[in-house]
């Protein structure tokens, strides 16, 4: 049985923290960059200047919004650990050891990996493709996932034009609006334009996701130190009111979608301002964010797990460790996103095996510590006896599968390894390609719903060209 | 205000595992291969076979010694997160990518690197030199480490007639027995031979320093497979039962030592039969050891922060990451081995385990919760679609923040156009540069120096050892 319990805040300071977001959704507001979600909330009691499009929301308000709405709950069945993959524009090749824009046979070969990546727990196409057009990508994206994904997944949602098409695939996959509304297929997240703007497309795909009760993940994007204070304190505070007004804005729709409040937060390198991904500061706002949202009750996703480093060399590993294993053991449901490395400059799918593996260890390490008389083993150790050996003990033969074994990392003697040396990269590459070659995709819906989601993504394609 | 409480057993499988360690110390016992322990384990009340030097502990025993060792307490201004330098026989040469045995001269690098990075806590000389005699390198190092480290060390005694030599030094840099006794500047740490054995050689050592009130440790080694059971439970019983039988020992003792236990349970791969230091199946192990030795009241060591990577790669750092941060989420302050790389000691290994440590220890100081950090005003200055880049909070606050010494933090694209270098080249650089801009200077007055290269010289000439061409 394992207790997660890290915390770096008393409750004390969570309270606090959560003070000041309530604080700034009432004192000093938000943008809402359209003009349907001011008459909702203008109908709910929040103060609206049409004209600014600013919205203050009464504590009152957002207190019975926490209260009243639904958390997103992880599936019975689900492992422990979301484990999904990133989503970026680029792909790092390993061939060439460049950068270059992501492509629609990428992403079928990433969707594939995930099929066959035992503890990637949810599935995206790692990329997006730029050899379609960019304004419609994500219904190609959708398309692909709906089609060929053996797990649930997640995707971007661009337009509300878009979103309708996701919405189409996922009524003919899932069979009708009750059946859809009760399946959970798609999930969108929500991403204000920090500090403290909610913009009109974001506020248009979450009203027509949340009338089809679909989850929204709450996930705005703080960056400490440019569209946030430079204290972490402070920029949680900001982080949490966005995610907050997103919430009280799904109240105010009577929307039943459950909701997680999350997100990506970022600091930035002050020197550079570059945007970082594996500071330690990231952690501990990561930490500090699972903890409020645990606190008002809803469950919190965050992209730990992640580098700054541009290859798979000791930094890559020992960042994506320290976020990753930090945030476990808070008891974070979600730790992505996997695949991408170079602090957000691509996505590598020998990355992404080697976090399967990452993934095997700590989903081991999830299962602790069995505790019975045939583990505890004492007749085995009063007859083995002192100075003596386990090797030749029939217990031994019994348990000796119980143990954790690695496909890419290696647990060869010093000598050996440099005898016939390959870094670790190529072990994984090797990796990749065993498992693009021995499967292929194939279909996960009948072939009506692929021929009617083919239809979708080609009437998209139509619009875009007579527009 | 940070809470590290994981855990990975409730009280109830706790304490089934301590039970079964009472078990076995009652109905197997541990052999304690000196005869001189037979009239000390008996004057406790344990039964003692002096034939075969076996000895078995009623309940009783034990829970004396429980109620009576004290535990050791480090001081209360170390950082929350500390790293102890690694000891091995031999260097990674970053020239050849091959190890090789190490000198002198790599010794006293190693200390002026371990002098230079901050976040190393405790330092070593890295390597055991076959350019000093080998009965005597240990006195050896710690004449260099009492002279020339700034930190507190760690520096193993293998060969108990080193130890009367070692402990001398320590009296001169001190000033005396009862000073030593306060410093914390040297103990020992008492292994047994799993399973259920004490070897003699230990033993005479342990007692050597717990004559002295120093402070000690008892570790146990267990290999979950071979030299314990291959289920994680019953490995914890086999080792939880030698710390018991090592603190019930000591107390017959009647020393005045202080004791911290420390767990360094491994894994045996049983496929090849290969020690294994990174599996998840030790991590766990880690950290319900870490509860049982809480619950018994004492100070717990681990050996987590390993690797078995070869290369300087994605899996070193992650097992790093996983077993050090673990142990950290569940309230371990103390970890081992940096430097260490699987048959050897590497300098840039340490470098990259000082830059890696650094971040850990920024976690550690968490986050600060006051009107100030909350920045409310600031907020509402800058409001929606502001920016705090030109704020005057943002730059009172921008140094902050960790920085990075070794760990690139550029763009793909100019990472490629820098050459694309292996982090091993970057901590080379890093190593090179302490060397080239530091030297070592005594840390003890030219008298104590003296007195000390004194001692080393009679050890030298006692195993015929030349003092020539290692100074």
């Amino acid at each position: 049985m394992i207790f997660n319990q890290l915390d770096i805040l008393s409750e004390n300071e969570i309270e606090r923290i959560l003070d000041t977001s309530y604080r700034i959704l009432e004192e000093v507001g938000l943008r809402f960059e359209w003009a349907p979600a001011l008459d909702t909330l203008e109908a709910r009691g929040c103060m609206v200047d049409r004209q600014a499009m600013h919205v203050r929301m009464p504590r009152k308000l957002v207190e019975e919004a926490v209260a009243g709405m639904t958390p997103l709950a992880r599936p019975q069945d689900y492992p422990k650990i979301f484990w999904a993959p990133w989503i970026g524009m680029n792909l790092i090749e390993f061939e060439t050891k460049t950068r270059r824009p992501g492509r629609l046979d990428d992403c079928r070969n990433i969707v594939n990996l995930v099929n066959n990546l035992e503890n990637i727990s949810v599935s995206s196409t790692g990329v997006v493709p730029q050899d379609v057009p960019i304004e419609i990508a994500d219904v190609f994206m959708a398309e692909l996932l709906f089609k060929y994904s053996e797990k649930i997944f997640t995707t971007w949602t661009y337009t509300i034009e878009t979103g309708r098409d996701l919405v189409e695939m996922a009524l003919a996959v899932t069979g009708g609006e009750e059946e859809f509304r009760n399946s959970k297929v798609l999930n969108y997240l929500a991403e204000p334009v920090t500090p403290l703007k909610m913009p009109r497309h974001m506020l248009e795909i979450m009203t027509l996701y949340a009338q089809y009760d679909q989850p929204i993940n709450m996930g705005s994007m703080v960056q400490v130190g440019t569209t946030g204070p430079a204290t972490l304190a402070g920029s949680v505070a900001l982080q949490m009111a966005e995610n907050m007004a997103g919430l009280a804005y799904l109240y105010c729709l009577g929307s039943k979608s459950p909701v997680a409040l999350g997100g990506p937060m970022q600091t930035s390198d002050m020197r550079t301002g570059r945007c970082l991904y594996a500071a330690p500061e990231l952690s501990l706002i990561h930490l500090a964010l699972v903890a409020c949202a645990h606190h008002l009750g809803y469950m919190s996703g965050c992209t730990s797990g992640l580098c700054d480093a541009n290859t798979m060399d000791f930094q890559c590993g020992w960042e994506r460790g320290l976020s990753g294993v930090l945030l476990w053991a808070a008891g974070s449901e979600s730790i992505g996103m996997r695949g991408e490395i170079g602090g957000g400059e691509g996505f590598s799918m020998e990355s992404l095996v080697v976090e399967n593996e990452m993934g095997g260890m700590l989903r081991r390490i999830s299962e602790g510590i069995i505790v019975n008389d045939e583990t505890l083993a004492l007749d085995i150790i009063e007859k083995v006896g002192i100075g003596g050996n386990y090797l030749y003990e029939t217990h031994s033969a019994q348990h000796a599968h119980d143990f954790w074994q690695p496909e890419v990392f290696s647990r060869k003697q010093y000598a050996q390894f440099w005898e016939n040396y390959r870094h670790i990269e190529e072990r994984a590459h090797e990796k990749v390609a065993r498992i693009l070659d021995t499967s292929e995709l194939s279909l996960q819906v009948d072939e009506d719903v692929a021929r009617e989601i083919d239809r979708i993504v080609k009437a998209r394609v139509d619009k875009l060209k007579s527009a | 205000m940070i809470f590290r409480k994981l855990k990975v057993l409730n009280d109830d499988e706790m304490l089934k595992i301590v039970e079964g360690a009472f078990r076995i110390l009652q109905t197997t016992g541990c052999r304690f291969e000196d005869p001189a322990c037979m009239d000390e384990l008996e004057a406790i009340g344990c039964s003692v076979d002096r034939d075969s030097l076996v000895v078995k502990f009623p309940e009783d025993a034990i829970f004396d010694a429980l109620e009576s060792v004290p535990s050791v307490t480090p001081p209360d201004n170390l950082p929350k997160a500390r790293v102890a330098s690694a000891n091995k026989g031999f260097l990674l040469d970053y020239h050849t990518r091959k190890m090789r045995r190490g000198k002198t001269e790599d010794a006293r690098k190693i200390i002026t690197l371990c002098n230079n990075l901050t976040n190393i806590t405790l330092a070593s000389a890295g390597v055991v030199q076959d350019d000093v005699h080998n009965d005597a390198v240990e006195v050896f190092n710690t004449a260099l480490l009492l002279k020339y480290s700034e930190k507190l060390f760690n520096q193993w005694v293998y060969n108990t007639d080193n130890v009367p030599f070692v402990l001398e030094m320590g009296e001169i840099v001190t000033g005396g027995a009862e000073e030593l006794k306060q410093s914390s500047l040297l103990n020992y740490m008492l292994n047994p031979i799993a399973p259920l054995r004490f070897p003699p050689t230990q033993l005479k050592m342990t007692r050597l320093y717990a004559q002295r009130d120093l402070p000690l440790s008892v570790a146990s080694m267990t290999q979950t497979g071979s030299t314990a059971p291959a289920t994680m439970a019953g490995a914890l019983v086999v080792c939880t039962a030698e710390l018991l039988a090592g603190l019930a020992w000591i107390h017959s003792l009647n020393s005045k030592s202080p004791v911290g236990l420390g767990a360094l349970t491994q894994v045996c791969d049983l496929r090849t039969g290969a020690q294994l230091y990174a599996g998840p199946e030790q991590a766990i192990m880690f950290l319900g050891m870490h509860q049982i030795i809480r619950y018994l009241g004492y100070t717990s060591g681990n050996t987590s922060f390993e690797t078995d990577s070869c290369d300087f790669d994605f899996q070193n750092g992650w097992e790093k990451a996983l077993s050090g941060v673990l142990c950290w989420a569940a309230g371990f302050d103390m970890f081992g081995q940096a430097g260490f790389l699987m048959d050897g000691f590497s300098m840039e290994q340490l470098v990259l385990d000082n830059e890696a440590m650094g971040m850990l220890q920024r976690v550690g100081q968490g986050m600060v919760v006051d009107e100030d950090a909350l920045a409310f005003d600031t907020i509402k200055a800058v409001g929606p679609g502001g920016n705090f880049l030109g704020e005057r909070h943002t730059m009172l606050h921008a140094r902050d923040f960790w920085l990075p010494s070794v760990f690139p933090r550029v763009s793909f694209e100019q990472w490629q156009k820098e050459g694309a270098r292996h982090i091993i080249d970057v901590a080379h650089d890093k190593v090179e540069q302490i060397l080239a801009n530091s030297a070592l200077e005594l840390q003890v007055s030219e008298d104590q120096a003296r007195a000390i290269d004194d001692v080393v010289r009679r050890r030298l000439a006692q195993v015929g050892g030349s003092w020539e061409g290692v100074i």
